[in-house]
C-alpha cells in the first residue's frame, strides 16, 4: 500500500513529519516533499491561543484518500502519499496536518504535496474554531462542499 | 422514519446529533427544510443554505432519498488543514 491517510484523535499520538517522510521514502524514491500545518498565534488581526479542529472522520478518510488517487493518476502511481490531520483541540505550535509525498523525481513530489493540501483545504469535511486570547471563541468561515450524484 | 443528523462546525450549538421524525420518502431537500424551521432563533439560516449533507461515503445531493434510521451530517462551509 502507498497510501497512508488518517484523522489523528489529539490526546493519542501528536502528528509526526519524521513518521510521514518515513512511510514516503523507498529505494526507488529519490525525492520527499513535506508539508506541515501549525496553528499560528495571530489571525486577522486576534490574538489566537488555540484552534479546536471538528472533523467528521470517516468522510474525511475517504476523501483524502480519493485525493491521493486523484494525485497518482497525474504525478504517477509509484507516488507514495502521506495525509495526517488531527482532530481535537491544539495550542499555538501545534501541528493540525501532515503531509508528505515521495517519489523518483522532485518535480512530482514538490506538486503531489501542494495539491493534497490545496484540495484538502476546501474538499475535507473539517472545522476549525479558533480560541482567542480574550477568551472568546469562533468558527472559522470556510468554503462550500460540491456534491455529485 | 427516523433520522440521526450529526452536527458539525457552527451547528454545534444545536447538541451533537438530531434525532429527527419525517415522513416516508423524504429527500434531503426535506429534510433541509425540517430542520430550517428548527434553527431559526439559532441565526444558523443563511449557514443552512450553504451547507451540505452527507453520509460516511459521500455528500448528498438534495434528490438522494432519506432511508429510515439514516445516520447523516450536516456538513456547513469547511476550513480544515
Amino acid at each position: 500500500m502507498n497510501i497512508h491517510v488518517e484523522v489523528r484523535e489529539i490526546g493519542g499520538l501528536t502528528l509526526d513529519a519524521a513518521e510521514a517522510l518515513s512511510f514516503v521514502d523507498a529505494p526507488g524514491n529519490g525525492a520527499g516533499s513535506l508539508f506541515i500545518g501549525v496553528v499560528r498565534d495571530l489571525n486577522q488581526g486576534r490574538k489566537v491561543r488555540g484552534v479546536s479542529y471538528d472533523v467528521f472522520a470517516p468522510l474525511a478518510e475517504q476523501g483524502f484518500a480519493e485525493i491521493c488517487a486523484e494525485a497518482q493518476e497525474k504525478w504517477g502511481d509509484n507516488l507514495r502519499l502521506f495525509v495526517a490531520h488531527a482532530k481535537g483541540r491544539l495550542d499555538v505550535g501545534g501541528i493540525s496536518i501532515v503531509l508528505a509525498a515521495g517519489s523518483p523525481h522532485r518535480g512530482e513530489a514538490f506538486a503531489a504535496c501542494r495539491y493534497l493540501i490545496e484540495e484538502i483545504k476546501t474538499r475535507s469535511p473539517i472545522w476549525k474554531q479558533e480560541h482567542y486570547v480574550d477568551g472568546d471563541s469562533e468558527w472559522v468561515k470556510g468554503h462550500a462542499l460540491c456534491s455529485h450524484g | 422514519m427516523q433520522v440521526n443528523v450529526q452536527m458539525f462546525g457552527e451547528f454545534r450549538v444545536l447538541g451533537d446529533c438530531l434525532e429527527l421524525t419525517l415522513p416516508e420518502n423524504s429527500t434531503v431537500l426535506d429534510l433541509r427544510e425540517f430542520i430550517q424551521n428548527q434553527v431559526g432563533e439559532f441565526e444558523l439560516t443563511e449557514l443552512l443554505k450553504l451547507s451540505k449533507f452527507a453520509d460516511e461515503k459521500a455528500v448528498l445531493t438534495d434528490t438522494s432519498l432519506c432511508k429510515n434510521n439514516q445516520i447523516l451530517a450536516i456538513l456547513p462551509p469547511v476550513s480544515g488543514g
